[in-house]
């Protein structure tokens, strides 16, 4: 094994049994979602779950306003405006083990799409029911902080949600509104 | 959009952009290790660092009963004993973003180093304000190890030759069965 690039996607060394890139990523999404679970679980029965929601509410808070600049950038997305910030929601549902399915999508103030995601499909797991963390992780995570992503950019943006996968919906339904009015 | 299994691997939603597996793997580790560092980090400053360790460790020890079966299964796993207890990890770190050279693999005993992407991060500097190598390492990955292979052979003797938090390049373990 020569010195290690991180990550690496395939094995220089010699495992017995080598995996694929293909195969280690149709496990890594799980590990991820399994490690939130099982981490909120710890802080949640230890110091509450109005602390787990806090802690998911203040990490999201410290990487959203870097998240859709930088994978604007990197991934070398379109969208201006709204939309820059819909399409962060979408590349971090697809990274995460998830799908999208865009409904509209018009310069840089409309937007509406459909989320499948690996962490929302957790939620209705009952492996994880004892984990009180959807208000974190969904409303305050994912909901709340995109607007505030969208909002930095322009005040009267904000994402609706039309259907959510923590009431058993098969997706996150999300629609980009601009209002009228200063 | 089809209903699918998760991982979605091959998508079918339509988005006005596209990512590959190798995109989606290198970014889905980095918000692993966001996410982790900063969850503890978080616990640590607000709580306890040793409260912060002992989640941590936590951690692994819920994953412990459910890796072994379900490596075997998925990557058909052929070892037996320590081999197999050793394959288990090899993939866990495979899968984490890490390789593995193996020095020694037989039902009773198993020598290897391991290239851990957790373990470099230790040694970034990114984190040197999260104090998370006893819980992550120590009572996470090391008693992981020994859990594992006295599952599967009783009991195992686990020794951590170099560790990456000491800035090694590799965590150097063996594994022996003990008689």
């Amino acid at each position: 094994m020569s010195k290690s690039n991180y990550p690496s996607l395939v094995s220089r060394g010699n495992p017995t049994v080598p995996l694929t890139l293909e195969q280690r990523y149709s496990v890594l999404p799980l590990v991820y979602r399994y490690m939130y679970f099982s981490l909120f679980r710890q802080i949640g029965n230890r110091y509450g779950w109005d602390f787990a929601n806090g802690v998911a509410d203040d990490m999201t808070a410290e990487s959203i306003p870097f998240l859709a600049p930088s994978y604007k950038k990197k991934f070398g997305l379109t969208g201006e405006g709204g939309v820059m910030v819909a399409q962060m929601m979408q590349v971090e549902i697809v990274v995460e083990g998830g799908d999208g399915d865009l409904i509209e999508e018009d310069g840089a103030d409309c937007s509406e799409f459909k989320l499948a995601c690996c962490m929302g499909k957790g939620l209705q797991d009952q492996k994880f029911a004892d984990v009180d963390i959807a208000d974190g992780l969904c409303n305050v995570g994912c909901w709340k902080y995109s607007t505030l992503a969208a909002q930095q950019i322009d005040k009267r943006y904000r994402f609706e949600r039309l259907s959510w996968m923590g009431d058993g919906e098969p997706t996150c339904h999300f629609k980009l509104i601009k209002a009228e009015y200063d | 959009m089809q209903d699918q299994k998760y991982p979605i691997i091959h998508r079918t939603g339509k988005l006005n952009f596209d990512l590959t597996t190798e995109q989606r793997f290198r970014t889905q580790l980095n918000v692993i290790m966001f996410h982790y560092f900063a969850t503890l980090k978080y616990v640590g400053n607000t709580k306890d660092w040793n409260s912060a360790n002992e989640i941590a460790a936590g951690t692994l020890d819920q994953a412990q009963p459910h890796l072994v079966d379900g490596y075997r299964k998925k990557f058909g796993l052929p070892g037996k004993g320590v081999a197999l207890a050793a394959q288990t990890l090899h993939c866990h770190a495979q899968i984490l973003g890490g390789d593995v050279e193996v020095l020694e693999e037989s039902e009773d005993k198993a020598e290897y180093k391991i290239s851990c992407f957790f373990g470099n991060a230790l040694q970034s500097g990114k984190f040197d304000d999260v104090q998370i190598s006893r819980g992550m390492c120590d009572q996470g990955c090391k008693k992981l190890t020994k859990d594992i292979a006295d599952s599967l052979v009783g009991e195992s003797e686990v020794k951590r030759i170099t560790w990456m938090g000491e800035g090694a390049e590799t965590c150097h373990y063996t594994i022996c069965k003990v008689e």
